[in-house]
């Protein structure tokens, strides 16, 4: 196999786990993953080897996930209902979210922007220049994205260990 | 001197963890956090946010890949998996009006929403000066024979002089593999309009929908196997009465 194929099958588990986290359902993770790598194979041209096969992988799929964002909201713009962008990933469909923990739900209940953010810096452990150049934003946005979604989740973190600490009160 | 009490912000938190400082602030902002309880407690939380990343989606790395993805390199697949993806994401989607606007024709390529496409092409060319069209309204009889060439259909400019537009021209466009025409009007005052023209996914016909995409308003419909959107920086109201006065005008 050529070199371009197996550096590929090499970053697979990374894209799926990249996509898993970012999509939720399983199915539709590995939709994403699909489509990631076959565009990545009609662009082989344009990738540059010194760059990383990683950082230009998860560069397409945050491409096609964004864009499929969009269309999800322009969509729902055509219904000519109120739109609460923050609300996006959270109500698409409740059952699956109910088999859930807390803590998936309370992290699928983020902004994906910030979702996102959270993953490549918090699971995929990118600095956040990295994560800057790779969805297209400066630095301070990377931050600030970041920071709101821990704090959330900190905040949820925080309820859940709130009845331990009333007891360590008394 | 104690440089561990100069203030630590969140931001500086944030980038302690992910190891983003410099080496002699980290070990200032470490003795900071070892200082302050209320400040280990947040760190705290914050790597048991990370920690439970690891834990829901590290797992997923021992399993078999499925064929499709090695399908998908082999690069055969291409337009396929695009067109099942593209269908599965849809179907996903939810609140799927106007499905038929963007579902996909016989080939392969992914046609994106009209509205998106219509606003885009809109985006584009109105803020043009020296080449808003690629052939001006003093050649109109052409330029309506050649996009009814290339659209194979017959395709004329209608006439918005009654809502206060005048043709500038129109322009050829590719849309998805397929050729899409533009048309782009002007008020006196200056404000452009343009009427975007593709071949409809069936022969439905539609009522008028209007949507919103990056500060353009757009008003779409299909009609007798063309889908035609209206996209203006202006609200639903003047542009239902400008796409009326297309329809009727396309329909005489």
């Amino acid at each position: 196999m050529r070199r371009f194929e197996s550096l590929l099958i090499d970053e697979i588990p990374a894209l799926r786990r990249y996509a898993r986290a970012l999509c939720r359902d399983p199915g539709q993770a590995d939709d994403l993953v699909q489509e990631s790598l076959a565009r990545a194979v009609s662009r082989r041209r344009l990738w540059i080897g010194q760059r990383g096969m990683r950082p230009w992988l998860f560069a397409i799929m945050h491409n096609i996930f964004v864009d499929e964002l969009r269309r999800q909201r322009a969509s729902r713009y055509d219904t000519g209902a109120v739109v609460d962008p923050q609300s996006l990933a959270s109500d698409q469909d409740a059952e699956l979210l109910c088999t859930l923990s807390d803590f998936e739900q309370a992290l699928y209940r983020l902004a994906a922007e910030q979702r996102e953010v959270l993953l490549l810096v918090g699971l995929e452990q990118m600095s956040y220049r990295q994560v800057a150049k790779l969805i297209g934003v400066p630095v301070g946005t990377v931050m600030s994205r970041l920071a709101r979604a821990r704090e959330r989740l900190a905040d949820h973190l925080e309820g859940e260990t709130k009845p331990a600490k009333i007891k360590r009160i008394k | 001197m104690n440089k561990s009490n100069q203030q630590v912000t969140d931001g500086d938190l944030h980038r302690f963890i992910d190891g983003e400082l410099s080496e002699s602030r980290s070990r200032r902002v470490a003795s900071a956090i070892a200082a302050d309880a209320a400040l280990g407690e947040k760190v705290e939380r914050y790597r048991e946010i990370d920690r439970r990343l690891g834990e829901i989606y590290r797992d997923s790395e021992a399993e078999a890949l499925p064929s499709r993805f090695l399908i998908a390199l082999s690069g055969r697949g291409y337009f396929t998996s695009w067109r099942v993806a593209a269908a599965i994401l849809w179907t996903i989607v939810g609140g799927l009006i106007g499905y038929s606007l963007q579902a996909p024709v016989e080939i392969g390529a992914v046609i994106r929403p009209l509205p998106v496409e219509a606003a885009s092409a809109h985006a584009v060319y109105v803020p043009e000066v020296r080449h808003p069209v690629e052939v001006g309204a003093a050649e109109q009889e052409h330029l309506n024979a050649w996009l009814s060439k290339r659209l194979e259909r017959p395709i004329a400019a209608p006439d918005l002089r009654a809502a206060g537009y005048a043709l500038i021209g129109g322009r050829l466009l590719a849309d998805a593999y397929r050729p899409a025409a533009q048309f782009m009007f002007e008020s006196k005052s200056g404000d452009r309009i343009t009427l975007y023209i593709r071949h409809a996914a069936d022969d439905r016909e539609t009522s008028f929908a209007f949507t919103e995409n990056d500060g353009f308003g757009v008003v779409y419909w299909i009609d007798d196997g063309l889908a035609y959107a209206l996209t203006a920086a202006a609200d639903r109201a003047t542009l239902t009465t400008a796409a009326e006065l297309v329809y009727r005008e396309l329909n005489p």
